[in-house]
């Protein structure tokens, strides 16, 4: 029963695997030291992993302060018991950037096809207007697990 | 415009703890980025709990520093996206299942959110 070595994932690997499941968090740390974690839309690119959030929110200051985050990926799946965690530096970005054409690859694919019209019209307004900004995580180790079921 | 408050109430939180049986257990070092496992949660009457494998990073993370986050969330659709974030102290038992470690959470800070609740008001 016991989970066995994490496996070392390659980041080509940890961002395919981030792409195509759809349980995606940001991990940081606030303040006060201790963990926290946020389930959020992401969309994973070349070498590093997007989130959406608003600018003003203190995930976004806390997060940048410490300049560090990392990213769990699983399946919504029960079956699936595969976890990716993966972790680098973060930088925040201007809203612009999550409309590139070279994310592909948005996780939790199940959800987005559900997001009602009137709410992806207004968060691609609230990145055009530069409300809603960019938290990019550059992946530099990741590692796959088991989860405990 | 004003926030909508999307907020569970307490006996809400209950329920959806009470529904649930997966938590993302986090945990963090002093310096550098958090390590995080899946698990399994155990919830009774406001009492909460969680088991990972005992191998997993986080247990020896939790061992220097007991301070964690348990998420336990739902998305079964983009209405029905639900969750709550428990912040507190992981304190492990000494009997678990082999190869699990059981750690029971005094619970510090709950954050929640129920997108039915946008709905609702809409």
């Amino acid at each position: 029963m016991t989970a066995g070595p994490a496996r070392a994932a390659s980041i080509a690997d940890a961002l395919t695997f981030i792409g195509t499941h759809s349980h995606v968090y940001l991990l940081g740390r606030r303040p006060d030291g201790y963990p926290t974690g946020w389930a959020m839309t992401a969309r994973a690119r070349d070498d590093a992993v997007d989130f959406s959030t608003y600018r003003a929110s203190a995930k976004v200051r806390h997060l940048a302060a410490a300049g560090v985050a990392s990213v769990l990926a699983m399946s919504d799946d029960r079956a699936d018991h595969c976890v990716l965690l993966a972790e680098g530096p973060l930088a925040v970005l201007d809203g612009a950037v999550w409309f590139d054409d070279d994310a592909p690859v948005a996780a939790r694919p199940d959800v987005h096809r559900q997001v009602p019209a009137e709410v992806v019209e207004k968060v691609a307004s609230r990145h055009e207007s530069g409300k809603r900004c960019v938290l990019r995580v550059t992946i530099e180790r990741a590692r796959f697990s088991e989860r405990l079921v | 415009m004003a926030k909508r408050d999307i907020r569970m109430s307490d006996d809400e939180i209950a329920r959806f703890l009470a529904a649930q049986s997966t938590a993302t257990v986090i945990g963090s070092p002093p310096s550098g980025a958090p390590s995080a496992a899946v698990g399994r949660l155990e919830y009774d009457d406001g009492a909460v709990a969680f088991s990972v494998h005992d191998d997993d990073p986080v247990v020896a993370l939790l061992a220097d520093d007991d301070r964690t986050c348990c998420v336990v969330e739902q998305f079964p659709s983009y209405y029905e996206i639900a969750g709550v974030m428990l912040h507190g102290r992981a304190r492990r038992r000494d009997a678990a299942a082999p190869g699990e470690a059981t750690f029971d959470l005094a619970v510090e800070k709950v954050v929640s959110f129920d997108f039915a609740k946008l709905r609702d008001v809409s």
